[in-house]
């Protein structure tokens, strides 16, 4: 197997959920357009689950997710829940794609996004959050779908662009 | 065809199997925390570990931020430093008048109260906001360790900002006004309505106002008495009014007067009644 074909490795991955964490609650807060944000947990666990499987993408999002609703607050584990579905959703897409089609897994992880809010907030209203907010959060997802994608083609681009001048050397 | 199951295979799927139900367990534990309205011990390891860094990023952008707003008021800093210096000199002898006012004032124990409540009030730092930003909470470096308790109201220099949802040793969790669970008991300054300040999303309203109530834009609200704030505390304003033909009450949109877009230096309030003399 060559490097894009691998899926990456676990510490890769804890550095990268560590960092996504970290960024979502300080940085990332400022860019938001339109309701939507960045959410780089959920490009993280679509992308790794799309390269990956459902097995691995169920584990590696309900991990992402039990860290996130750590940092939340009176979430539960509804994070773990939804980004642990997302996963094993997103990870059905390597029965279809291969995993060195930018475009395609671009497109996992906006189809992932809108799937880990939904369950999210499927989750909060069964735990009593207050009902009526589907159309409002789904409006947000669209948005969020898009700009995840957008970080997506760029961290992959980064990502291209380093295993290149590693390979060259 | 059969298919053949090495041991190897065998190992994987017990691996799968295993994390799944042990990622169910912590799960199970987490819910349990949210119910009780606890902070479990995943929750206390991750927000004490993550505040450090939060705070190392806070500090960094907040610290570009002050950098590009100095060189672009640069041109204006003489002229806005004389105007703050005769607008402090102006406070400080409406302040002097109000004090000796308030003195002798039948309100005295009520205003003495307000005064020793921002005196006793905790400085914090908001480090870091909801990771998803789904909810809207914030994070501060202060906790238990500093003497906040669970509660307790927090404002900023515009006005009230939420209350501390959980309390760690080193940080603490604040529910901002503006979300959907927020409630606030209030009043209208001018008038002395009662009603309900609820979150939005992005905005707050004033809820439960009678029909009778002569509302504008503009009006200030403040806090009423309840558990978490002591009266007087700014809200906001009033920018537009509801008034159903057929409904029991009005709804007051308001525009917070805290600085939700930009909260970096917020207060920590003791609770009501709390205070010792």
């Amino acid at each position: 197997m060559n490097d894009v074909d691998r899926p990456a490795r676990w510490p890769s991955l804890a550095l990268a959920a560590a960092v996504a964490l970290v960024l979502g609650s300080t940085w990332l807060h400022a860019l938001r357009f339109r309701g939507g944000s960045i959410d780089l947990l959920v490009v993280f666990v679509a992308w790794y689950a799309a390269t990956a499987g459902v097995s691995r993408g169920l584990i590696y999002g309900a991990l992402c997710g039990l860290a996130e609703d750590a940092l939340a607050v009176r979430t539960g584990a509804a994070h773990a829940f939804a980004l642990g579905v997302t996963g094993a959703v997103c990870g059905l897409g390597t029965w279809f794609v291969l995993p060195d089609s930018a475009f395609a897994i671009a497109g996992i992880v906006a189809a992932g996004t809108v799937i880990n809010a939904a369950v999210f907030w499927a989750t909060m209203s069964l735990g009593g959050y207050p009902d009526g907010l589907g159309a409002l959060h789904f409006h947000r997802a669209v948005w969020s779908a898009l700009l995840d994608a957008l970080a997506f083609f760029v961290l992959w681009s980064a990502t291209a662009w380093l295993r290149n001048r590693h390979n060259s050397r | 065809m059969v298919p053949i199951y090495t041991s190897r295979g065998e190992g994987k799927l017990l691996t799968v199997i295993g994390a799944v139900i042990l990622l169910a367990l912590v799960a199970l534990l987490q819910i349990d925390a949210a119910r009780k309205g606890q902070e479990s011990f995943l929750s206390q390891l991750v927000t004490t570990v993550a505040v450090p860094v939060q705070t190392a990023f806070a500090a960094v952008s907040s610290g570009l931020h002050d950098a590009g707003a100095a060189i672009v008021d640069l041109p204006h800093l003489v002229r806005d430093n004389t105007r703050l210096r005769n607008e402090v000199r102006t406070l400080r002898a409406q302040n002097s008048a109000l004090l000796e006012a308030a003195s002798v004032a039948p309100d005295d124990v009520r205003f003495a109260q307000r005064e020793a409540t921002l005196r006793d009030a905790i400085p914090a730092t908001v480090v870091g906001y909801d990771p998803t930003g789904a909810l809207n909470t914030i994070t501060i470096n202060r906790g238990s360790r500093a003497g906040i308790v669970k509660d307790a109201g927090v404002i900023d220099e515009g006005g009230v900002v939420g209350r501390v949802l959980s309390v760690t040793p080193f940080a603490a969790k604040v529910l901002l006004i503006t979300d959907y669970t927020s409630s606030i008991p209030a009043v209208v300054q001018q008038g002395r309505w009662w009603g309900i300040v609820r979150g939005s999303e992005t905005r707050v309203q004033m809820t439960y106002i009678s029909q009778d109530a002569e509302l504008k834009p503009g009006m200030r609200v403040v806090t009423g008495q309840g558990r978490v704030f002591p009266p007087g505390l700014l809200i906001g304003h009033i920018t537009s009014v509801v008034r159903g033909e057929a409904s029991l009450y009005q709804v007051a949109k308001i525009q917070p007067a805290a600085a939700f877009g930009r909260l970096s230096h917020v207060l920590v309030l003791p609770k009501p009644g709390s205070l010792t003399k």
